[in-house]
């Protein structure tokens, strides 16, 4: 079934979307908490020790291979997929092994272990309590850490009731009482155990797995084989390390400890058990040699990233993966399973990049899934967003009283929709008719000259240069107010929509042209400036890792939003009182400029102008640059579903006025919304107390 | 790493502590562990028992000595049993009790219905002193060693709590000078 048809299909299911919303809001509020209890160092030393341990895995591969084998225990490299499964079979035939007893491994799911074993006339009594419903359903998990998150307690009470030939109730408590008096006598007669890795010391030979329910205790405990399938990157070099990763790893997941962290190897306490470790390369070391895609490698695999990703809260990991599920799933699946596997699904992430504020070890995770959408076969219509935006807008600057006509006509809007898969009820812009650098001559603003450290060099980006200059026009005469010299940016705008749609390499031209344009003022001691977090999410995140070249990082730590920068400069009391003072404003930060000083910056700033300011982690509005323009329900079906959402809790707040300071956001906003939606600049500039003489 | 770090850890993961004032005092707050969770059986672990033969720490009358128990008295929850288990080790900053010891002992703390940890103030380390000491487990005696932070918990069901999912409903730690 096609990736929209399937879309179409989860978005009809409105008491799943909203349980899955309320469940990610839930685990993120509680993983925030925990979260801040670990240190920076804490963080970067996992990270480290997960780096240094790829950089000399072969060295790792061997030591782990000595330390087991001199203990007794046996450790076989699986190269691919198939290699593994057939590992695992005969590991088990021959030990006349008829059923084993399996921990949640995702590993083993990357692999279809689970299938093998049973064609091989062994059965597999999973043993994670969610696992196992979705293993009695006949289904496959839809979330790496809580596989049966996509079903209701009805359909888990009912499927456990089909299965285990008596009633179980729809409530939690019974349902999980009913799998454990299941489970018991299973777990305690099996003659095998299987079981994946959080981490493995490569001296000792100790796996190190993490679980809540303490299912794991019976795995390694009870059956006198012990199989553990790992992906070779779960290697580190050290027991200390391997420790810290499962800390991390849980706080990350969910912001408390688990309840249980399971060491073993292959020596056993008293009698003789026997350890197989299987460690499965199947595409791990060649993404090494991929510029990004071997930062999946350092996945520690807590799942914080799929809390933020509002497409994979709406659609659930059934639509959302493959083998693998979410943000990273789709790196995963990439070089585990191919780009053809992963860009099943990989185009229902929008780029937003909230996910990657949220790991742990700093994976860029939007990038990778740009990257591995570079390797899709692209459709026309996707290629004309991703390079046409910028010429439409241009176009629209100078033929805007006929564009806007056209954007009301019917006729107009269904031949867009056919040629350029434009939907034809999306909300599109108004073009003010002309461009920025026009709207300033007419006021008689020109650039200043003498550029020095008192200058700031105003990066407008695409839409307030052709689409609707007046934020510009604001934000420019607010700067020169305040004393600032101002020198309009011209040249190409960031092409954020290529990144989106997997155009790595057009963003990589982009940021050389944009990065050797803004070079000569800025090594001059000017500032670039912004009033679109995309824009400052282009120059400050994007180029610098898209580059790597001393320039773009020179201009990433010398752009600020115009916030930032009368914060950072101390001029916030040159506002006084605004005529909204008093109103509740709900602040919609836009995903671009989440993770950054922006959100306490505006806040602040519109604080100290009288507004009683509201704001709350609701992620990505679903607008996400043109992609809820697009026709389909990837595209503006997917968009509204998530505005909905979004805009329903915002509601909730009974603001009297929403700011925002993204331009497409407030598009969707103002589609859902009934009260004003303004930028923070039309809020501010009006509350200037003073005039540049 | 302080005791105070473990105790503060364990307040964050939600875990009882009882600070014995000596080892004495062990048999009041076992009873009462027991008498709160309603326990019908009170199980101690091998160093335990022994521990108390010596006269270094006294347990309830009726506690009865993991070796002289039937592991089917655990099997099924209903039973009502304490298990107490003496730690080898605890890790400051995980709120952990570090357990290992033999195959059957390890069974059983999987198993119980209510599980009580004693740890000696003087073993809370820190992480990197932990897995020292783990790794010296793990390479001389063997595993598995369990690292036990919570009761047995799942959220697979609509994201709910409930406790005992496998193992322990319930998990308190007394720490003895
Ligand atoms: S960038 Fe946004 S949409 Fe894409 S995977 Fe990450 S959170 Fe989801
Ligand atoms: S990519 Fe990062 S946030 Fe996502 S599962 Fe992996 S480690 Fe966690």
């Amino acid at each position: 079934m096609s990736l929209e048809r399937r879309t179409a299909e989860a978005l009809r299911e409105g008491a799943r979307v909203e349980r899955l919303w309320r469940v990610f809001e839930e685990t993120k509020r509680s993983r925030d908490e925990g979260i801040r209890r670990l240190s920076v160092d804490e963080l970067s030393l996992v990270r480290e020790s997960k780096v240094s341990a790829l950089r000399r895995l072969e060295e790792l591969v061997e030591e782990v291979r000595t330390a087991v084998e001199r203990a007794g225990g046996e450790v076989i490299f699986a190269r691919g997929a198939e290699d593994a499964r057939m590992t695992v079979v005969r590991v088990l035939k021959d030990a006349g092994v008829r059923k084993v007893i399996k921990s949640k491994s995702i590993t083993s799911e990357e692999i279809h272990l689970n299938e093998a074993l049973l064609s091989a006339g062994i059965e597999v009594v999973e043993t994670d309590l969610g696992e196992r419903v979705v293993q009695l359903s006949g289904g496959r998990p839809s979330h790496i850490l809580g596989p049966a998150l996509h079903l209701s307690r009805e359909e888990v009470a009912a499927i456990l009731t089909k299965s285990l030939g008596e009633g179980v109730d729809p409530d939690p408590g019974s349902i999980v009482g009913a799998v454990r008096r299941h489970l018991r006598g299973e777990m305690m007669r099996a003659a095998a155990g299987i079981t994946g890795a959080n981490a493995i010391d490569s001296e000792t030979g100790t796996v190190v797995v993490v679980t809540n329910e303490g299912n794991e205790q019976f795995v390694v405990g009870f059956p006198g084989l012990v199989v553990c399938v790992a992906g070779v990157e779960k290697l580190v070099k050290g027991l200390e390390a391997a420790v810290r990763v499962a800390r991390v790893q849980s706080a990350s997941a969910t912001g408390r400890m688990p309840s249980y962290v399971t060491l073993y190897g292959p020596r056993w306490w008293g009698d003789g058990k026997r350890f197989v470790l299987i460690l499965l390369d199947n595409g791990r070391t060649e993404a090494l040699s991929d510029p990004w895609l071997w930062q999946v490698n350092l996945c520690v695999r807590c799942g914080a990233c799929f809390n933020v990703c509002n497409p994979y809260r709406t659609v659930s990991g059934l639509v959302f993966g493959k083998n693998y599920s979410g943000p990273i799933g789709v790196v995963w699946d990439a070089i585990t399973s191919g780009f053809d596997a992963a860009n099943e699904y990989a185009w229902l992430c929008f780029s937003c990049g909230l996910c990657e504020l949220e790991c742990p070890v700093g994976i860029r995770i939007p990038l990778l899934i740009s990257r591995v959408k570079s390797f899709s076969k692209r459709d026309l219509k996707v290629s004309l967003l991703a390079g046409g935006f910028e010429l439409y807008a241009r176009l629209g600057g100078r033929l805007a009283p006929l564009l806007n006509r056209a954007h009301k006509s019917r006729a107009f809007r269904a031949v867009l929709e056919a040629l350029a898969g434009i939907d034809k009820d999306a909300p599109l812009p108004d073009f003010r008719g002309g461009t920025l650098r026009g709207a300033l001559e007419s006021l008689n603003i020109s650039d200043d000259r003498d550029v020095g450290a008192g200058t700031v060099v105003y990066f407008p980006d695409t839409y307030t240069s052709f689409i609707d200059w007046g934020v510009g026009v604001e934000a420019v005469i607010t700067l020169r107010s305040l004393g600032y010299k101002v020198v309009l940016y011209s040249g190409p705008g960031t092409h954020m929509p290529a990144i989106q749609y997997g155009g790595l390499g057009l963003a990589s031209a982009v940021s050389e042209r944009i990065t050797e344009a803004l070079l000569p003022y800025v090594e001059r001691g000017a500032r670039v400036v912004v009033t679109e977090p995309t824009a400052s999410y282009c120059l400050r995140e994007v180029f610098p890792a898209v580059l790597g070249t001393p320039e773009s990082k020179t201009i990433a730590r010398s752009t600020f939003h115009l916030s930032e920068l009368l914060v950072k400069d101390g001029l916030s009391t040159e506002f006084g009182r605004s005529e909204l003072a008093g109103k509740l404003a709900y602040y919609h930060v836009s995903c671009h400029g989440q993770g950054s000083d922006l959100m306490d910056a505006t806040r602040s700033l519109l604080e100290r102008v009288g507004l009683r300011v509201v704001t709350r982690a609701l992620g990505c509005c679903g607008m996400a640059g043109t992609w809820g323009m697009r026709s389909g329900p990837v595209g503006r079906g997917l968009s509204s579903e998530i505005g909905r959402m979004v805009t329903e809790r915002i509601r909730a707040e009974r603001p009297d006025l929403v700011v925002t300071e993204s331009s497409v956001c407030s598009l969707q906003l103002r589609e859902f919304l009934d009260v004003p939606v303004l930028h923070t600049v039309n809020v501010l500039r009006p509350s200037l107390n003073r005039r540049r003489t | 790493m302080s005791l105070e770090a473990f105790l503060e850890s364990c307040r964050a993961n939600g875990v009882l502590v009882d600070v014995l004032r000596g080892a004495l005092e062990l048999r009041e707050v076992v009873e009462r562990a027991a008498s709160e969770v309603g326990a019908r059986l009170i199980v101690v672990d091998g160093a335990l028992a022994e521990a108390a033969d010596r006269g270094e720490l006294f347990l309830p009358m009726e506690a009865r000595p993991l070796r002289e128990v039937d592991l089917e008295l655990l099997k099924h929850h209903d039973n009502g049993v304490l298990l107490v288990r003496s730690a080898g080790a605890a890790i400051a900053e995980m709120g952990a009790a570090v357990l290992w010891g033999d195959a059957r002992t390890q069974r059983a703390t999987a198993m119980t219905e209510h599980l009580m940890v004693l740890i000696r103030a003087e073993c809370v380390l820190d992480v990197a002193k932990a897995s020292s000491v783990i790794r010296g487990v793990l390479t001389e005696s063997g595993g598995p060693v369990h690292l036990v932070i919570g009761p047995s918990a799942t959220r697979d069901v609509e994201h709910v709590r409930v406790l005992g999912a496998h193992g322990p409903v319930t998990l308190r730690f007394a720490v003895s000078p």
